[in-house]
């Protein structure tokens, strides 16, 4: 289901990237372009517009697999530019913590900054493309208060109101309106009552569509670019 | 990702227009550069451009005879040994076109600063010589304060100068071979292109061959303009004529003598646009006149082993007839 609302985010002429651990937009990526849809697929090895028909092997996103047949190399750096020139159309990350307000920590919990509790991984590209893409496309694959809070004690990168910015997660789709991110659809197997209960911040406005279902032919392109399954490495 | 294959006439329709800030490379006097493409804009007519150029070529040597260039920012305004660039030399002395020195190191600075999205450049080069202190944008200010003005390395506390960041509206860079989106690879040196086509709002190409992109997807690594950059692609063969494209054909020393001489004069420039700007409407035209003879001769270059690893890809001119019909 996320693969397929992933997907569906992508539009044609869009130039999208994903960075490192990242199976669910890559599979998504994938998706798009065996569903015909024309984009410029960038990642993190630098490859541009890889061959999309080789199934992934693992779910590491920075191997060979997304840089075969590539039509050039641009590398990160290159793509931040890129980015910072308003010319990216969508940016795939993710958080270990969000809040209403679009502010992502991926930094630290508990303690203090200096002496954190537990360390995360940090950033990475997420405070440079966040501000600077068009549409900032935020995935999470385990919808729970742990990670959607009320407030985070760090804010490593934060939405930017004057861009489009959606969290994706495995029950819901949220868009950032008026600086804080409101509920846009539920997936058909979930409930609005089960959305609240796993949201750390109070969801007002709950007169929602359901999120259409995939169809027969996504779920049949999905198998046909991920054989292995590798998307499922994340839940 | 789109056929973006044009025509050069479309080209220039579609992406110059009078006043506009106009970049070209490679920019070196005697190697790569969009001649044709300037050529086009030339017989259209464009006028009041504000050029960037990291050097002189013969394009802006053409163009600053037709009285087309009202600016330029360059780093080198001379053409090597084919001598001081006529057309420039009579547009600047004349007072119709204003050149701003710069050095070749601080003008790609300029456009890398413009590439990454810098709110300016931190330099030692061009500092402390006239280049920093003299700006013929503003003739009256000494020392000039707005062209490379002093700053404090917030580090060590020593000054050094910063660089404005470029921008041009469109770069139209000349390149070995291109596929049909935009991806390109350049053999030879590359001159600052790849900093060029990162800092322009559009980008054009100029290609002496269209490719498939199975040959890009061989060697990715050598695609040093991809074509998310790249708006349009124009297919000229022989494009940097009476210059060299590395791999694919030698400068044209007769030539390049002989257009010198005639945009020395505006006599000259006449009848050098009578007969090779308004000369020729189709690319067939243009190589009958440089002449079959002289086309052979450049082409028994000594680098055409370059060539070797992607001559299989190499699109007939009937498939880009074909390309072009399709788009």
């Amino acid at each position: 289901m996320m693969c397929v609302a992933l997907a569906r985010e992508i539009r044609d002429g869009d130039i999208v990237f994903h960075g490192l651990a990242s199976p669910v937009p890559m599979t998504a990526m994938k998706l798009a372009k065996a569903l015909g849809k024309d984009f410029t697929y960038l990642n993190i090895t630098g490859g541009v517009d890889p061959g999309w028909e080789v199934p992934a092997f693992t779910g590491s996103t920075l191997s060979s697999n997304l840089y075969q047949g590539s039509v050039a190399t641009y590398g990160l750096d290159e793509i931040f530019d890129l980015a910072c020139s308003g010319r990216v159309d969508i940016s795939f990350l993710s958080f270990v913590q969000i809040s209403q307000k679009g502010e992502i920590n991926m930094s630290f919990v508990g303690g203090t900054y200096d002496r954190p509790k537990v360390r995360m991984p940090g950033g990475a590209g997420s405070a440079t493309l966040t501000p600077v893409t068009k549409r900032t496309v935020i995935w999470k694959t385990k919808h729970d208060r742990k990670s959607l809070v009320e407030k985070v004690q760090f804010v490593t990168a934060k939405a930017n109101p004057a861009k489009e910015f959606t969290v994706v997660t495995n029950l819901c789709i949220f868009r950032l309106r008026d600086g804080k991110l409101e509920l846009d659809s539920i997936f058909p197997y979930t409930t609005i009552d089960e959305v609240k209960e796993n949201t750390g911040w109070e969801i007002t406005s709950t007169d929602v569509p359901v999120y259409p279902a995939p169809t027969q032919e996504e779920l049949a392109a999905l198998e046909k670019v991920d054989p292995n399954r590798i998307r499922y490495i994340e839940f | 990702m789109p056929n973006k294959l044009i025509s050069m006439q479309e080209a220039v329709a579609k992406y110059t227009w009078d006043g506009m800030m106009y970049a070209h490379g490679a920019a070196l006097p005697v190697g790569s550069d969009s001649i044709a493409f300037g050529r086009e804009m030339v017989r259209q007519g464009r006028k009041n451009l504000h050029v960037i150029s990291n050097c002189c070529t013969q394009q802006l040597n053409l163009l600053c005879a037709a009285g087309a260039v009202d600016k330029i920012e360059i780093g080198f305004s001379g053409l090597e040994v084919y001598g001081f660039a006529n057309g420039l030399r009579r547009a600047v002395e004349n007072g119709k076109t204003i050149l701003e020195d710069y050095s070749n190191l601080t003008l790609p600075l300029r456009l890398l600063a413009g590439g990454m999205n810098w709110p300016f450049c931190p330099t030692i080069s061009s500092y402390g010589s006239d280049q920093q202190w003299r700006s013929a944008f503003h003739p009256d200010e000494y020392p000039a304060t707005s062209k490379i003005p002093e700053i404090t390395d917030p580090f060590t506390g020593r000054t050094c100068g910063a660089l404005s960041p470029l921008k041009p509206d469109v770069a139209v860079i000349h390149v070995t071979m291109a596929d049909i989106h935009g991806n390109a690879i350049m053999l030879g040196t590359e001159w600052s292109r790849y900093e060029l086509s990162r800092a322009a709002k559009k980008v054009v190409l100029q290609a002496d061959l269209i490719v498939d992109t199975a040959c890009m997807r061989q060697f990715p690594n050598l695609v040093r303009i991809p074509g998310i950059v790249v708006d349009a692609v124009v297919y000229w063969p022989m494009g940097v004529w009476p210059q060299c494209s590395t791999g694919l054909y030698d400068s044209d020393e007769e030539h390049m003598f002989y257009m010198n001489k005639m945009l020395k004069t505006e006599e000259g420039y006449e009848e050098y646009k009578r007969i090779y700007v308004d000369g020729y409407n189709t690319i067939e035209e243009y190589l009958e006149l440089i002449g079959e003879e002289k086309i052979a001769k450049l082409k028994n270059t000594t680098t055409a082993h370059l060539m070797d690893p992607y001559r299989k890809w190499i699109k007939s001119d009937e498939e880009i007839e074909e390309l072009m019909e399709g788009r």
